[in-house]
């Protein structure tokens, strides 16, 4: 079995980014131009996967069984930072699981752009978020730059920012890495 | 400055003021496993999934609350059940309204229990990184009275076993347990946008409760292991024991918490403290963080339990256990605790300065019957007997 090797996000959830039976993990490098971006992406991913209503936690949790689909922006370089989607599911509810998650992420990635409502409302649970998690921890790798960087309101950023460029690129490298888990699997059970 | 000042709107109803655009209500339930009855274990976990579970196919009350900028959490513990809810406070009446008629109304669509009990089973997958035997979520320690359980057993059994569901006894436990007229409620919010009177009102009447939880049918519980084999911890003599069947993975200190209201957990931290500092000084290092239960949540819970402390990964109990005990058991100088009651007192206040951690932890002192600060009273001779208590444990 291999060893977790865990990340921590923003908001201090351990991701585990080692793929193996029963935990699914796909990762996919970001560009970071400037410190704002740290921010586009935080909210993305709060509009993708960080509530209840949000599609990949949806299809996740309510299609499928998933306690939590995750899907974070973690620290890399100062120019580069690492996306990550992750789940963890029981053998017996891997494949409906997978299939699931899948199914969603194509959506998401064939669909564009994120909607403004959708956009708008990850960015009020993002403010939420952010003054109810405790301060960062002195040596999290989220305090050195740009992941440090000063986070405007993201209610008023929101509305005069639009989503990430090039995010359905991003999802797109993420859904062909689960897929080859995907197809794997199931030729292992042919 | 210590803990919040907490101001009731009627027996059972605290909140204090928090500035800022996002605010926060915890209910507190007497829900916890404590409440399960013999046999059933799991059925207070499953019962929160069942509860939080969304009403029907327009994913209420999430779809409004998560639309407005709200997050919902729900856990569940030993002797209670948490539900908080946090955000704007511009719209936390429609907020508060919108959760209090989903607790109201426990129909659920078809097939949601099957769905919730694999659920289940994928969080403690997911919770314990795929080995739900580790010590991730069922420890226990070992005290001079027998073993203490950081035991999240109710949980990680049944999801081990199968499919438990509990689909038919659950309606009746959180209509028994999980009701806004019985519950402690924290309130995080700025009086002059969310007046605390008008929360209490969408709550609706309730019943008082007298002297907190325990008026409400929740008796303490002493925790035991219930699924590992039995183990002679006095037989271990005074040094260092092998308990890789109880999980303990690593050399570090354990301080029994058997007094479990809030003074003595309040003392026990502060003895923590200085056994952290203590054990720094020894290995000329960095403090090593206290841990409190197993997940490190302070006066949340009654119950006996322990505090941990990490040693060094290259510290060597074979050779300097007697020096280091010695170190550490030794009689602190009253100004020393003093101090200490000061550092542990504000690290509480840290933790409780954001609105959802600190509803909760207005509710959980109101379910506990003990409002107070914790540290106001903490005796320097109930601090030396924790001292004299620790042990140092080791991986073998």
């Amino acid at each position: 079995m291999p060893r977790p090797d865990t990340r921590t996000t923003r908001w201090g959830e351990g991701m585990d980014l080692i793929a193996r039976p029963s935990h699914v993990a796909a990762t996919v490098r970001v560009p970071l131009a400037r410190p704002e971006d740290v921010m586009a992406w935080l909210c993305l991913c709060e509009a993708l996967a960080g509530g209840f209503t949000s599609p990949l936690t949806r299809a996740g949790r309510h299609e499928g069984t998933l306690f939590r689909v995750r899907l974070a922006l973690l620290p890399g370089t100062a120019e580069e930072a690492v996306l990550a989607l992750t789940f963890t599911t029981s053998g017996r509810s891997e494949a409906a699981n997978t299939r699931t998650v899948l199914r969603a992420l194509t959506e998401l990635a064939d669909r564009g752009e994120v909607g403004a409502p959708q956009w708008e409302s990850a960015a009020r649970r993002l403010a939420t978020r952010m003054a109810t998690t405790d301060p960062l921890p002195p040596h999290s790798t989220w305090r050195r730059p740009p992941y440090d960087a000063y986070l405007d309101d993201p209610v008023a950023w929101a509305t005069r920012t639009r989503p990430p460029e090039g995010h359905r690129q991003r999802l797109a490298e993420i859904l062909r890495a689960l897929s080859a888990r995907r197809a794997g699997a199931e030729g292992e059970a042919c | 400055m210590s803990a919040r000042h907490i101001r009731e709107v009627e027996p059972g109803i605290g909140w204090s003021e928090q500035r800022g655009d996002t605010g926060a209500l915890a209910l507190v339930f007497p829900a916890g496993f404590a409440a399960e009855g013999a046999g059933r274990p799991g059925l207070a976990h499953f019962t929160e999934h069942m509860v939080m579970a969304p009403s029907g196919r327009g994913m209420e009350p999430y779809a409004s609350l998560e639309a407005a900028g709200f997050l919902l959490d729900a856990t569940t513990r030993r002797d209670h059940m948490t539900i908080t809810v946090s955000g704007p406070q511009g719209s936390f009446l429609d907020a508060v309204a919108a959760l209090v008629a989903h607790l109201a109304n426990l129909d659920r669509p078809e097939g949601t229990a099957d769905r919730q009990a694999e659920i289940i089973r994928n969080e403690v997958l997911d919770k314990t990184r795929l080995a739900p035997e580790s010590d991730t979520w069922r420890r226990w320690v070992p005290t001079p009275d027998g073993p203490v359980g950081l035991d999240h057993d109710p949980i990680t059994s049944p999801a081990l076993a199968g499919s438990v569901g509990h689909a038919d006894a659950w309606r009746a436990f959180a209509a028994e347990h999980v009701r806004p007229d019985r519950c402690a409620v924290g309130l995080a919010v700025d009086p002059g946008r969310v007046r605390p009177e008008d929360v209490a009102s969408l709550l609706g009447p309730r019943e008082s409760p007298r002297d907190g939880s325990r008026e409400w049918g929740t008796e303490p519980t002493t925790f035991r292991p219930a699924t590992s084999g039995p183990m002679d911890f006095r037989a271990a003599g005074s040094r260092a024991a092998c308990f890789r069947a109880a999980g303990v993975r690593r050399h570090e200190i354990v301080v029994p918490v058997v007094d479990d209201g809030p003074s003595g957990q309040a003392s026990a931290l502060v003895a923590g403290h200085l056994l952290a500092s203590r054990a720094a000084t020894v290995h000329r290092r960095r403090p090593a963080p206290l841990r409190y239960g197993l997940f490190d949540e302070w006066f949340s819970e009654s119950g006996p339990t322990a505090l941990t402390i990490a040693l060094p990964a290259d510290f060597g109990p074979e050779a300097h256990e007697d020096v280091l005990l010695r170190c550490l058991r030794a009689a602190p100088h009253p100004d020393v605790t003093a101090r200490a009651r000061e550092h542990v007192s504000e690290q509480w206040r840290r933790r409780t300065a954001t609105a959802s951690a600190g509803a909760r932890s207005i509710a959980q002192a109101l379910f506990a019957g003990r409002p107070g600060d914790p540290f106001a009273d903490v005796d320097p001779a109930r601090v030396a007997r924790h001292l004299e208590t620790i042990t140092v444990w080791e991986e073998c």
